[in-house]
């Protein structure tokens, strides 16, 4: 056996794609805290979830287990922390990028009241404080008359978690 | 201006609400997505009475999930669709939940068992995820493709999950398997009849784009798909008569179409049951409108909202 190289198994996990949005990867949507040695020698990673009652969580855990593995940890733990709360400011400027190109705006602290991702331009109007998902709301564009959904505003996933 | 207006849309341009556009495919469009809408609002509708059933809390979570994605697609579908102006979004549900409007097949259907329902989750999913590609890759209306883009992402984890809960009848005991296969062996000639009878030659949404593959094409890529998976897992496709052409290709028997001619006209097996309780649902739910409209004076909203 090798001897563990975190780096490769840090890549490998943050390379896993969040199976809702598209091709965006973990890495980028900011779900990755830690990745580290384990006590036994094993690889122990820690994530962090958008919301507690997201229905992803098992799947992602699952396919970071392989994504580890497949990189040389001999062993994967993985484990869902509530602490520190995600926010959308973990988001990477790609993945924010990358959501805008699906439809998705993103709200921070800093920018609560993004653009229209579809048109560039429009004021985001709020419909519905839950979408699809609990941590998105929906609005509209009244520029390009564009349904958009804004994750991580107050609306939504911040109220839930 | 209509000769103009097809060679826009079939040389790949997109059309825009504000732009001008044949009422013809204003119409066309406007149905396409108000079907579409309507039949996500049902699978949700359907779904939501398995978030109990469901074994275990895992599943449970999944489904609770999965049933509020479908809503969510709804709502952002007949956004889409009554920024058309054809119809308010009221109106739409309204006419459906009268009965008046159509609804995908399959939820024509009662669902028996929980291996019913992962038919449901597993090769109806993989069927709508089919034809939602085929739509995404070409539509001509921009804002169905902007909101299908995320739809189809989301469609993708719920045929995963869909797979995984096969996985488990299929590795399972003797109990199990059999539970699967009596499913598919009811539910099969309905996955086949959604895709659609054989479309026409002259049909409009081929012509303009709103579609890009005829109904026996996306058929055609579901069946070689999902033939092989399910045989792999030692499951029999209920069709005496599917074989493998010279090429190695699957060929289905005749298809009979008389079962989804009821379900067009709403007057298939459950169709009755089915339209009721989305009209109880909707009933029961006008405590929450009435709350939420209080922020729709807003005219520009109303006019989306309706």
């Amino acid at each position: 056996m090798n001897t563990l190289d975190l780096a490769d198994v840090d890549a490998a996990v943050r390379g896993v794609v969040d199976p809702e949005l598209g091709g965006l990867t973990i890495g980028d949507l900011g779900l990755v805290f830690t990745v580290d040695e384990g006590p036994s020698g094993g690889v122990v990673v820690t994530l962090l979830p958008t919301f507690l009652g997201c229905p992803a969580l098992a799947l992602i855990a699952s396919d970071v287990v392989t994504a580890a593995t497949n990189a040389g940890a001999p062993t994967c733990l993985v484990t869902w922390s509530p602490d520190p709360r995600w926010s959308p400011e973990r988001i990477s400027s790609f993945g924010i990028t990358h959501l805008g190109s699906i439809g998705i705006a993103v709200a921070t602290q800093s920018a609560p009241d993004p653009a229209c991702p579809a048109c560039g331009g429009g004021l985001l109007q709020p419909i519905s404080p839950v979408g699809s998902t609990a941590c998105r709301s929906v609005a509209w564009c009244g520029g390009c008359r564009s349904v958009i959904d804004v994750l991580g505003s107050d609306r939504s996933c911040h109220a839930h978690v | 201006m209509m000769a103009a207006f097809d060679a826009f849309v079939q040389g790949g341009g997109i059309v825009e609400p504000g732009d001008d556009m044949p009422e013809s495919y204003r119409l066309e469009v406007f149905r396409f997505i108000e079907m579409h809408a309507n039949s996500e609002l049902f699978g949700g509708l359907c779904e939501r009475h398995w978030v109990s059933r469901a074994p275990g809390l895992h599943r449970k979570l999944a489904f609770l999930a999965k049933t509020q994605d479908e809503i969510g697609h709804a709502h952002l579908l007949y956004m889409v669709a009554a920024d058309l102006g054809v119809k308010t979004r009221a109106t739409m549900l309204d006419d459906l939940v009268a009965g008046r409007t159509r609804f995908h097949n399959v939820f024509h259907y009662k669902t028996q068992t929980w291996a019913d329902q992962i038919v449901i989750a597993f090769l109806v999913d993989a069927a709508a995820l089919t034809t939602q590609q085929a739509v995404l890759k070409e539509c001509s209306y921009g804002p169905y493709r902007r909101v299908l883009r995320r739809i189809v992402a989301e469609e993708g984890f719920h045929m995963r999950h869909g797979e995984e809960m096969l996985l488990t009848l299929a590795d399972g005991t003797d109990r199990q398997r059999a539970l699967f296969q009596d499913a598919l062996d009811r539910w099969w000639e309905s996955v086949v009849h959604f895709f659609g009878p054989p479309t026409k030659p002259d049909d409009a949404l081929l012509r303009w784009k709103i579609k890009s593959a005829t109904n026996e094409e996306l058929r055609d890529r579901f069946v070689q798909k999902f033939v092989p998976l399910l045989q792999n897992y030692r499951f029999t496709i209920p069709d005496p008569e599917l074989r493998r052409d010279q090429n190695g290709r699957w060929v289905l028997g005749p298809i009979d179409w008389t079962a989804l001619g009821a379900t067009q006209r709403n007057v298939g097996p459950d169709s009755a049951a089915r339209v009721a309780q989305s009209k109880a649902a909707w009933d029961d739910t006008e405590w929450v409108r009435a709350a939420l409209h209080v922020d729709q004076d807003r005219t520009d909203l109303a006019a989306v909202v309706g």
